[in-house]
């Protein structure tokens, strides 16, 4: 397979010399070093990847520009921009190069998971709640490890994404299934949803505020009772 | 009290992970989880199907709800959560169903060991 590229692109490109093709490149590989001169790679392969703009984007950047592409769930005012789904557009931009495919691996790059999980879900309560199961989480503050003593890791928060979003297509599907029968619920609709982020009574609040998110984490329930 | 058609394609694993995890979104709401739990998973729906099944035609007969008691309990904590009015639901009959069977644990809570975490028949003497 290399040897077929290298002919192929060598044939295209042994007629110029090796300093235009630095020219060329300059602008765009500025801060890299020239590993493409150096390296016992034929050079075929480096000038065909060398015409592609696009790939020669850092990592961040394209997973940025991949990132824009899924879909948001805010509650704020403007519900029109938050459209709550799962990340599908991931896959067609996974299938479309294989930069794009090193960008978005799953297995390679739980950062970038993780920041997609952040994205579409409550992530406060997820990261207080991995820090508060750790053995070791009354020795430190949640300041001080964010992510717990276990390393949970990034790794941790991607494979969370995934297994809320499996979940909750599965129970999409079984509930579309229900409603070709009988119809939706009145409730789902996007009404009492917009403009406000509360949609539980003040008791049921007050319940999961004890419950969930009060203070630093650890045995956070106990002690907001005993301080009264 | 509804279908259950989309039982066949649902097993009991995947139905009780599917619950925890649902509860525990549900609990760590701060205004996103609701968003995409209402608007794309249509969770009320969902909620009034696992209604049909668990506090249907279920109640009170015997081991009710002595089996499947995660379910059902993971259930009765969602619907704390969410609290459907009687104009949200498609089935009123089955919810004033769902409001008596909830009677069961408002005023036979303390029947549940808590050490095992099932209904004790031993302690239902007091």
């Amino acid at each position: 397979m290399r040897t077929i590229i290298s002919s192929t692109s060598l044939k295209t490109n042994s007629l110029r010399g090796a300093e235009a093709k630095v020219e060329k490149q300059a602008p765009f590989a500025t801060c890299h070093l020239a590993t493409h001169i150096l390296s016992p790679i034929p050079l075929g392969i480096h000038t065909e990847m060398l015409e592609d703009r696009f790939s020669h984007l850092p990592t961040e950047v394209i997973q940025r520009i991949a990132l824009e592409t899924v879909p948001l769930s805010w509650n704020y005012a403007d519900i029109r921009l938050g459209r709550p789904g799962p990340p599908t557009t991931l896959w067609a931009l996974h299938l479309t190069s294989r930069r794009l495919r090193d960008c978005l691996l799953f297995a390679e790059n739980p950062v970038f998971y993780a920041t997609v999980f952040e994205r579409a879900f409550d992530f406060d309560s997820v990261r207080r709640r991995y820090t508060a199961w750790s053995p070791n989480a009354e020795t430190f503050s949640n300041a001080q490890i964010g992510l717990g003593i276990e390393t949970f890791g990034p790794a941790a928060f991607a494979w969370e994404g995934r297994k809320r979003w499996y979940a909750l297509h599965r129970v999409r599907r079984a509930a579309k299934q229900w409603e070709r029968e009988y119809g939706r619920c009145k409730y789902t609709g996007p009404g009492p949803l917009i403009g406000s982020t509360n949609v539980f009574t003040p008791f049921q609040t007050s319940v999961q505020v004890i419950l969930s998110k009060v203070g630093n984490g650890q045995h956070s329930m106990a002690r907001f009772v005993l301080r009264g | 009290m509804g279908s259950t058609q989309w039982l066949d394609s649902y097993s009991a694993d995947d139905l009780l992970s599917d619950l925890w995890t649902l509860y525990l979104m549900l609990l760590e709401n701060s205004g996103k989880n609701a968003v995409v739990l209402m608007q794309w998973s249509h969770l009320a729906s969902f909620l009034e199907m696992c209604c049909g099944i668990y506090f249907g035609p279920l109640v009170g007969r015997e081991g009710w709800p002595r089996e499947n008691l995660e379910e059902v309990s993971l259930l009765v904590w969602m619907l704390s959560i969410v609290d459907p009015q009687e104009e949200d639901v498609r089935d009123t009959e089955l919810f004033w169903a769902t409001k008596a069977a909830l009677r069961a644990f408002v005023f036979g809570a303390f029947k549940v060991n808590i050490v095992n975490g099932t209904f004790d028949p031993i302690l239902m003497v007091v």
